[in-house]
């Protein structure tokens, strides 16, 4: 669950982040890593390490743009 | 979806500072966007498809995305036997792959972001390798590439509406339309196109980008639980027909071919008040452009409330999509061409700067 809510809040910053002011923007960037740093289940800008996970591991990857 | 979390390695990445464009090749307009990828970088799926200013959710869902999943996995599990059908999704040839290389971006942005300063200013924003692709074209006086002006076409281009809750289920057809031409029904569920596994609306987008200026492409649906073969026949245009206005990359574009106008469409009272048929054109100017050289446009006199009747000697009914396509592939930096509008009743001959 708490994976699911990380990416569908990442699907509302979307669309959030196109409006709101330069500072909120800077704020929630901060708190968007903060955020998915403490998440386990998610490698936060990182597409070296989680590749080698992945060739580890054998699972595919998902890849989360935004 | 939960059930689907332990099946995959999730990757979050924020900037395109430094992307790989020999690999990475999406949507560049969207603010959300999911590849679908082996750990030998060979991709089974693009996901995330936009097509409005406003709605940015209205293509995609959980269930639409849990499909998707589902679908790359199964792509995963057959992997490498199934390297055919995911050929065509690979990234393509590039001139340019690092943002960094494109003349406009060189220099501008660090690899990494400022964290600790203004973070949202030192990030390379995706769209903004679009723009740098574009501009190449436009400093040097060249129309810029239908593929490049009109990318990554929605199914509503060829008449078709995918159901955002499946992987790739067709909900609408619309009338003499490509895809009713070519046979699409209602509930059909598209399997592949020109080859490609589709597991998503964004792939069925990735195909129709690189199909040709006029190109026949074989689709394959299941209808009823059985496969049919449909051939779809892409007639030279065809790509014009997808809208361009809602993308944030229309903003250079108009400050290139309109000066910073930004443009709405007219209601009948409003054209019926100018004296405008229905084929004709009217485009009210919603918005001038205050500053730099948005505000070209408004150095030339022109004002909140004019409607456009004739551009550059053109007076059929365009869209807003329509008319900076036509900017952008007809007109060129340095050019002043002649705009006719109406304001309080009376034709005013206005003169609009063309831009980088």
């Amino acid at each position: 669950m708490k994976w699911t809510l990380a990416l569908f809040a990442a699907i509302s910053l979307a669309s959030l982040t196109s409006v709101v002011a330069q500072n909120q923007r800077d704020t929630a960037v901060r708190e968007d890593r903060q955020s998915f740093s403490e998440n386990e289940s998610w490698f936060y800008d990182d597409l070296d390490t989680a590749i080698k996970e992945a060739q580890e591991s054998r699972r595919p990857l998902m890849i989360v743009f935004r | 979806m939960s059930e689907l979390v332990d099946e995959f390695v999730f990757v979050r990445l924020v900037k395109a500072n430094d992307l790989d464009l020999t690999l990475f090749q999406f949507d560049f307009d969207l603010t959300f966007s999911i590849f679908f990828m082996n750990a030998d970088k060979t991709i089974y799926g693009r996901y995330g498809t936009r097509s409005s200013v406003d709605d940015a959710e209205k293509h995609m869902s959980r269930r639409g995305l849990a499909e998707a999943m589902q679908a790359a996995l199964k792509l995963h599990q057959g992997y490498p036997a199934n390297k055919a059908v995911l050929a065509g999704k690979q990234a393509v040839e590039t001139k340019y792959p690092r943002p960094d290389n494109y003349p406009s971006l060189k220099g501008r942005y660090k690899k990494e972001l400022d964290y600790e300063g203004k973070v949202a200013v030192s990030c390379l924003h995706c769209h903004q390798v679009r723009d740098a692709a574009r501009q190449i074209y436009r400093d040097a006086g060249q129309p810029i590439p239908d593929k490049l002006l009109y990318p990554q076409p929605l199914p509503s281009t060829i008449g078709l509406t995918l159901d955002p809750d499946t992987r790739a289920t067709v909900s609408r057809v619309a009338d003499e339309s490509i895809a009713a031409q070519a046979g699409f029904k209602t509930a059909d569920e598209l399997l592949s196109l020109d080859g490609q596994a589709i597991i998503s609306i964004a792939d069925l987008q990735w195909v129709l980008h690189h199909a040709a200026t006029s190109d026949s492409l074989v689709a394959v649906v299941r209808r009823g639980g059985k496969l049919a073969e449909l051939k779809v026949a892409l007639p030279k245009g065809w790509r014009k027909q997808t809208d361009i206005s809602w993308r944030v990359t229309s903003w250079q574009l108009r400050r290139m071919g309109t000066g910073g106008l930004l443009f709405e469409p007219t209601t009948a009272e409003q054209r019926q008040a100018v004296g405008v048929k229905t084929d004709g054109l009217a485009l009210r100017v919603k918005h001038v452009g205050q500053y730099g050289a948005h505000a070209a446009a408004k150095r030339a006199g022109f004002r909140v409330g004019d409607i456009v009747v004739s551009f550059n000697g053109h007076t059929d009914a365009w869209t807003t999509s329509q008319l900076l396509g036509y900017t952008a592939q007809n007109t060129k930096p340095g050019q002043t061409i002649p705009v006719t509008v109406m304001r309080n009743g009376k034709q005013l001959q206005m003169r609009l700067p063309m831009q980088k």
